[in-house]
């Protein structure tokens, strides 16, 4: 074999590799650039490890506040393998959103969580808190012990449990994909596809969830789950879909946007209204970094004019300008790339350069909810980030 | 659209999956095929081909939580395959570089027929990049995978060229040795 070969054959490596290599570059990258800035007083060595923020594991070294002691944050890298975000509509009034948070909620602080991949967890630590939780969802699923069979799968860290007409895939991010072949088949008015030509309306959706709610009750697993009706956005064929999720309503509203965002339960119904697949997730939070003051979304939309975002929109579209900033919400971006899980206000901008027909598009761009002084750098667009 | 959903309008057979797949990844594919073949055209072939590959590889494959990295794997054969039919792997300077960089990883290389099985080799390659740490890794797959160039890395990771090099140049060695304890012969 000569080397041109190997080359060819280097393309069928695992693909967590491609997509992380496909990121931006490294919080290492990030300090390096910073070059000098990282002598000042905020460098503190091995200061979290002493104020056990991460439940005494050994953490390296890591920029803190200097009144705090909270990590500052890096940024996340806006680019792959996310590809580019935006959504298509007819007008910006039919998406819909049940997230917990509105312009009217009052913030003061939200909370960041350590990535558990930059943790010193074992492997067979891993492999043990997922197999507890598959066995966990068999239970709640009404899978007798005995019925099924359970797997790790082939090349990935992932596990798989198979049980007549069902299977589980547990990745390591915590989130198990349900999946039913043939697929559920709903009471009669509550088969309602959330996406495609026959796709309900908003009103008979949200019926269903109402239908689902209670008969996957024990699935659920929460004490006050609130349906989470989002989307009405379009594809290129100019068929409206919706996403019916679940969360955990109890605790506070900072507790709510947590569990709206990382513990979050979706059903995906077919295009026959009948219900193929069933996503729960449930992100390993145990290593929270801390309790970070936010600022408003008024705030962040001043930063958003001035250029402060990450976006992955094309960088031959001119920068958001107030007239065209259409919804704002509270998101964390999380992926197996970030090491820490931080909140972000994502604005939806329209994009007249960028219509499909009658429809208007609509990019995402976030901005930074925790405030400047706590962020390794405040991201700045140069219309090259994509 | 989220990845999930873009999938699964590949699995419904639905052809706007890949109005949804260009949408969304596009831009990307094309630009990581372009720096292969070098070539506008070409590169948007490459990334028409991807689409149909894909439609026709999805399903049997669900890549819901890996599609970037699903289509981006195709990309990158199919303009790998364009260089080789016209004879380019042998003839860009570039690519010919990079192969002889990745040779100097063969513990003997020779012209004989591959020796090793695929997937051993395909296996010992993951173990050995799961055990580099995360930068050398991306560094690696940043020359390797995406085939970037020693300054487009320098500048993506605020190293020095030379600094680069180095970090090729002990990776390579690193994936040598472990072939070769493997006592994989390629």
């Amino acid at each position: 074999m000569r080397g041109e070969e190997l080359l060819v054959l280097f393309g069928d490596i695992d693909a967590r590799y491609i997509e992380d290599a496909a990121r931006g570059s490294s919080v290492g990258a990030h300090l390096r650039r910073l070059g000098a800035a990282a002598t000042t007083a905020a460098v503190v060595i091995g200061a979290l490890h002493a104020a056990g923020v991460f439940g005494g594991t050994v953490a390296p070294a890591v920029r803190v506040h200097p009144e705090t002691g909270l990590p500052l944050l890096s940024v996340a890298e806006p680019n792959a393998p996310g590809g580019f975000e935006a959504d298509l509509a007819y007008d910006i009034s039919e998406y819909v959103n049940g997230a917990p948070w509105t312009t009217e909620t009052a913030l003061s602080t939200l909370p960041v969580y350590r990535n558990v991949k930059y943790s010193d967890r074992t492997e067979e630590e891993q492999q043990t808190m997922m197999e507890t939780y598959l066995l966990e969802l068999a239970g709640r699923l009404g899978l007798e012990e005995g019925t099924y069979t359970v797997a790790p799968q082939e090349r990935t860290s992932s596990l798989m449990l198979y049980a007549d007409g069902i299977e589980i895939w547990l990745d390591s991010m915590m989130t198990a994909r349900i999946t039913f072949e043939p697929a559920l088949v709903l009471s009669e008015g509550y088969n309602v596809p959330t996406h495609g030509a026959n796709c309900g309306t908003y009103e008979e959706i949200l019926s269903a969830a109402g239908y689902l709610r209670e008969t996957y009750a024990e699935l659920l697993d929460m004490d006050q789950p609130i349906p989470n009706i989002m989307g009405g956005f379009y594809d290129f064929n100019g068929e409206q879909h919706y996403d019916i999720s679940f969360y955990e309503g109890g605790g506070d509203v900072s507790q709510q946007i947590v569990a709206c965002e990382f513990q979050s339960v979706t059903f995906f119904t077919g295009y026959d209204g009948s219900l193929p697949l069933i996503v729960l997730h449930n992100e390993d939070l145990s290593q929270k970094a801390g309790d970070y003051p936010v600022i408003s979304w008024e705030e962040a939309m001043e930063l958003l004019l001035a250029g402060n975002f990450i976006t992955t929109v094309y960088d031959d579209i001119p920068a958001p300008t107030e007239d065209r900033v259409e919804t704002v919400d509270i998101v964390y971006r999380f992926s197996a790339g970030n090491e820490y899980y931080m909140p972000y206000y994502c604005f939806r901008v329209e994009l007249p350069e960028m219509e499909v027909g009658d429809l208007h598009r609509y990019g995402r761009y976030y901005v930074p909810a925790v405030e400047e002084e706590y962020l390794v750098e405040m991201p700045v667009w140069d219309g090259s980030l994509f | 659209m989220e990845d999930s959903r873009i999938v699964a309008l590949y699995l419904a057979r639905k052809e706007c999956a890949i109005g949804e797949t260009a949408g969304k990844y596009g831009k990307r594919l094309q630009k990581l095929s372009f720096d292969i073949v070098h070539d506008r055209r070409t590169a948007e072939e490459c990334e028409n081909d991807t689409y149909l590959a894909a439609w026709n590889s999805i399903p049997p494959h669900e890549p819901f939580t890996y599609l970037y990295a699903f289509l981006a794997r195709i990309t990158r054969h199919v303009s790998l395959n364009v260089c080789k039919k016209e004879h380019r792997l042998k003839r860009d300077a570039y690519l010919v570089t990079i192969s002889a960089e990745l040779e100097q990883c063969i513990p003997s290389p020779d012209d004989m027929e591959c020796r090793a099985d695929v997937l051993v080799l395909r296996d010992a390659v993951n173990a050995f990049l799961g055990e580099l740490d995360a930068e050398k890794r991306k560094i690696f797959l940043r020359r390797y995978w995406y085939l970037d160039s020693v300054a487009a890395i320098a500048a993506r990771y605020a190293m020095t060229p030379g600094k680069v090099k180095s970090v090729l140049f002990r990776c390579r060695e690193k994936l040598r040795e472990t072939l070769e304890k493997e006592g994989i012969s390629i």
